[in-house]
């Protein structure tokens, strides 16, 4: 397959060479007088005949590899490369799971209370001990959401959550 | 001769004034849930009329048992009209731990109450805390 690719890249650079060097404008100056003509040696070259010759030997490289399909792999690479790496998940402990209930609980609480002083401050704080991070800011999500929106009064001293 | 003396002199007395006034500012809590957004200078909140007027950030960094990150800004303007978000995002825990003692927050939220943009402000016009 590497083969094909770099037959059919030296073609197409060889092809997209030639047209340039048909089409490229003459460069600004005086055009030369004295200097013989430079020969272009691909001026000659069957543009028709050289597409068809590499459309031809792209045919004959697939069908002669059979692995050519699919991405292109390093065999080697591939066999001594480590296996990926599971992703870790961290289940959370019965204590946690219980924790989040709680804090749940008392979120819900203080929304329907439409209040969340320094009682309920504490108690989350000590709840939210066991929580991870994640854990932690969704089970707030739904107080702040409602202390944006007004419908809880914020009455702390100091930290709110 | 005197006469531009005199002038010389007062003149030179109202600039020193001038450097040592320094320009000051203060910045009331003000919320705007429309737009969702917060701000107010850390001492200007602390010395203002209302006792629960406040504004302020919390920040925590976890190492163990994994890297993570979790913080909040909550607010409460002299109208009582209260603010607050949250985030797990390192880069703004981080930059709520760079508020300092006398700085400016703003902080700016969306519908689900996580913070968007955290922007702390140093300044030589805000004043220091007063007790």
């Amino acid at each position: 397959m590497r083969t094909a690719t770099a037959a059919a890249a030296i073609a197409i650079a060889a092809v997209t060479g030639y047209a340039l060097a048909r089409t490229r404008p003459a460069p600004p100056g005086p055009p030369p007088t004295t200097a013989p003509a430079a020969v272009d040696p691909r001026r000659d070259l069957d543009q028709q005949a050289l597409r068809a010759l590499i459309r031809a030997t792209i045919r004959d490289q697939l069908r002669t590899t059979p692995a050519a399909v699919g991405p292109a792999v390093d065999v080697d690479r591939a066999a001594s490369a480590p296996p990926p790496a599971p992703v870790e998940t961290i289940e959370p402990t019965p204590a946690q799971r219980e924790a989040r209930r709680d804090v749940e609980s008392l979120v819900a609480d203080a929304i329907t209370g439409g209040r969340w002083s320094d009682a309920e401050r504490d108690r989350f704080v000590a709840l939210a001990a066991a929580l991870p991070d994640d854990e932690r800011a969704e089970a707030l999500r739904p107080l702040i959401i409602a202390i944006n929106d007004q419908r809880v009064d914020l009455d702390v001293d100091g930290p709110a959550f | 001769m005197m006469k531009k003396l005199t002038l010389a002199l007062v003149g030179v007395a109202a600039l020193t004034g001038v450097v040592h006034a320094g320009l000051k500012a203060s910045y009331p809590v003000s919320i705007n849930t429309n737009l969702r957004t917060a701000l107010g200078g850390l001492a200007t909140a602390r010395a203002s009329a209302n006792p629960n007027t406040h504004i302020g950030c919390y920040s925590s960094v976890t190492v163990n048992p994994a890297a993570s990150y979790y913080g909040y800004c909550q607010a409460r303007d002299d109208q009582g009209v209260n603010a607050a978000c949250t985030t797990t995002s390192p880069e703004l825990v981080e930059q709520m731990a760079r508020l300092q003692g006398d700085g400016r927050l703003q902080f700016d939220w969306d519908a689900s109450g996580t913070c968007v943009r955290i922007i702390v402000q140093q300044s030589s016009t805000q004043a220091p805390k007063a007790p």
